[in-house]
């Protein structure tokens, strides 16, 4: 069975949720306690110790349309971004294609540039996905990526 | 016998090309050269001496870590500054989620000013200094910004837009905007007084 | 030289251009005719001045200085950043290192099905090509799970697949590269 493709007459909307910590080795700083459960699991993968959860960001979208939201650091203020496009929903699975952004000065013009490009299948309400790396303030950003269909 | 600005941007292409092949004491030599600058800025923009010493540090760290991406048609303080103020804009965006109420100002900001003269000068100037510092903390932080940068830096308006990585129009409405409220602010209190 | 360009005229356009004038933005024969308005026009005169004083005030006011005892322990802090960052770094490399060691294949139950295939250059941590679907996609059977069907970095910036070892969680680490 195939995954219904977006359409624009079904325009069936796609309930998106990023949140975005900051993962760090510093230490003294007290464990955020909403993110115990994900914290417990993301040290079981990942070499640090601290995350701070910078902010939640949350949006509604029909399929085919993008979502963004902005990502704290990079070289650029307000250049770095995520974008998530719902393509497909059926039956409680929802694919999802996400972006991450950022605008770098290159020979001094400023220059957007993609750091990963994925296509991912969530269930909805379901465990998240995560997209981890770009360097900020002392750690890495870490963006976790839930979704859901009414 | 002190540098001057053209000597010291001669130096400082020197000690940054030595910094690229793994000379650390030549980072060094830029550090001690310009972390006063760099927490002047850091602290009127954050208003927070611990934030401010963070993001300055963390900039100059940030910039020895990239200091092969870093390209001599710019001096290196603009460089510098552009990656410090970008931590130091975040580091509000982000203070702003946690904890609001964060922010030293107006008071420690007096007491950190360099309050020098004779002692009679001192008060009055301690006063004004509070006003002052009270008016600052009130503009919005992009304005905030760019005033630090030309009134106590004092970069040039193409230096400013490229530190904050915007027109030398926006530059100019910032600074203008932010006189305007200055004036606005001193005034009302001058005439509450 | 960047010409700055006004396009109000009179009283208004004269005070648009103060705080330029004061800041040494404006020369030639802008500045002239700013400086010959001034002259002539007490209100512009008396506005020029207030920027003066707010100037000269600002300076004094904003004047803040790094303590001595910060200014001592400064560079040993941006030290101590440096190694940190480089020692994350190191570690990062060398966990994944580890971890390919351990897990040499990323088996995926629904990925499998689908049949994608992960492709490792020997001794690269580093996942370059793109993969992509095949043009029809497996129902998810079972328990709700993530399955990442296609990833790619950017031209900058590599990235590898990881999961938490109950496979709950599925990770993209993105690196970005050194540029030369």
């Amino acid at each position: 069975m195939l995954l219904r493709p977006a359409h624009p007459s079904a325009a069936p909307t796609v309930a998106l949720q990023a949140q975005i910590l900051l993962a760090s080795n510093q230490p003294g700083t007290a464990p955020d306690p909403r993110l115990a459960g994900l914290v417990a699991q993301l040290r079981t993968a990942l070499p640090y110790v601290s995350y701070q959860l910078l902010g939640t960001q949350s949006g509604r979208t029909a399929l085919g349309q993008s979502w963004r939201t902005e990502l704290p650091g990079g070289e650029v203020p307000r250049g770095r971004y995520l974008e998530l496009t719902p393509t497909a929903a059926d039956r409680g699975a929802i694919q999802i294609q996400a972006r991450v952004v950022q605008t770098r000065i290159v020979q001094g013009r400023a220059t957007a540039e993609t750091l990963v490009n994925t296509t991912l299948r969530l269930q909805s309400g379901g465990p998240p996905v995560v997209i981890g790396g770009p360097p900020h303030q002392s750690g890495v950003l870490v963006i976790v990526i839930s979704a859901s269909t009414p | 016998m002190g540098s001057t600005p053209e000597r010291e941007t001669a130096d400082d292409h020197e000690l940054v090309q030595r910094t690229k092949v793994g000379d650390r004491s030549a980072f060094e030599t830029l550090v001690r050269r310009y972390q006063d600058r760099a927490y002047r800025v850091a602290y009127q923009i954050l208003l927070h001496r611990e934030d401010a010493l963070d993001v300055a540090q963390e900039a100059f760290a940030r910039a020895y870590l990239s200091i092969d991406r870093f390209r001599q048609s710019a001096g290196f303080y603009t460089w510098l500054y552009r990656i410090l103020v970008n931590l130091a804009i975040d580091h509000t965006r982000a203070r702003v989620r946690t904890n609001p109420l964060n922010s030293d100002a107006p008071r420690s900001v007096a007491a950190q000013r360099d309050v020098t003269g004779d002692p009679g000068a001192s008060l009055e100037t301690k006063e004004l200094g509070e006003r002052i510092a009270r008016a600052v903390a009130s503009l919005p932080v992009h304005q905030r910004t760019a005033l630090t940068l030309r009134e106590i830096q004092g970069l040039s308006y193409e230096e400013i837009a490229r530190i904050m990585n915007c027109s030398i129009g926006t530059v100019m409405s910032r600074l203008y905007a932010a006189r305007q409220k200055l004036q606005q602010v001193l005034g009302d209190e001058a005439r509450s007084a | 030289m960047t010409t700055l360009v006004f396009k109000r005229s009179g009283c208004a356009a004269v005070r648009a251009r103060l705080g330029p004038y004061l800041d040494g933005q404006v020369r030639g024969a802008k500045r002239q005719s700013v400086e010959a308005h001034v002259d002539s026009c007490g209100n512009c005169s008396a506005e020029l001045q207030r920027l003066r004083t707010l100037r000269d005030e600002l300076r004094r006011g904003m004047a803040v200085s790094i303590s001595h005892q910060d200014a001592e322990q400064f560079w040993e802090k941006v030290e101590r950043r440096i190694e940190g960052a480089k020692s994350t770094q190191q570690g990062i490399a060398d966990w994944v290192r580890e971890a390919f060691q351990l897990y040499p294949k990323f088996v995926w139950g629904s990925a499998a099905a689908l049949g994608v295939v992960v492709a490792f250059v020997a001794g690269d941590l580093l996942l370059r090509p793109t993969i992509r679907p095949p043009a029809t996609l497996a129902p998810m059977n079972g328990a709700p799970r993530t399955v990442i069907e296609s990833v790619e970095g950017g031209p900058n910036s590599s990235v590898f697949l990881l999961s938490t070892p109950d496979q709950q969680l599925k990770i993209i680490w993105v690196l970005e590269q050194e540029r030369s």
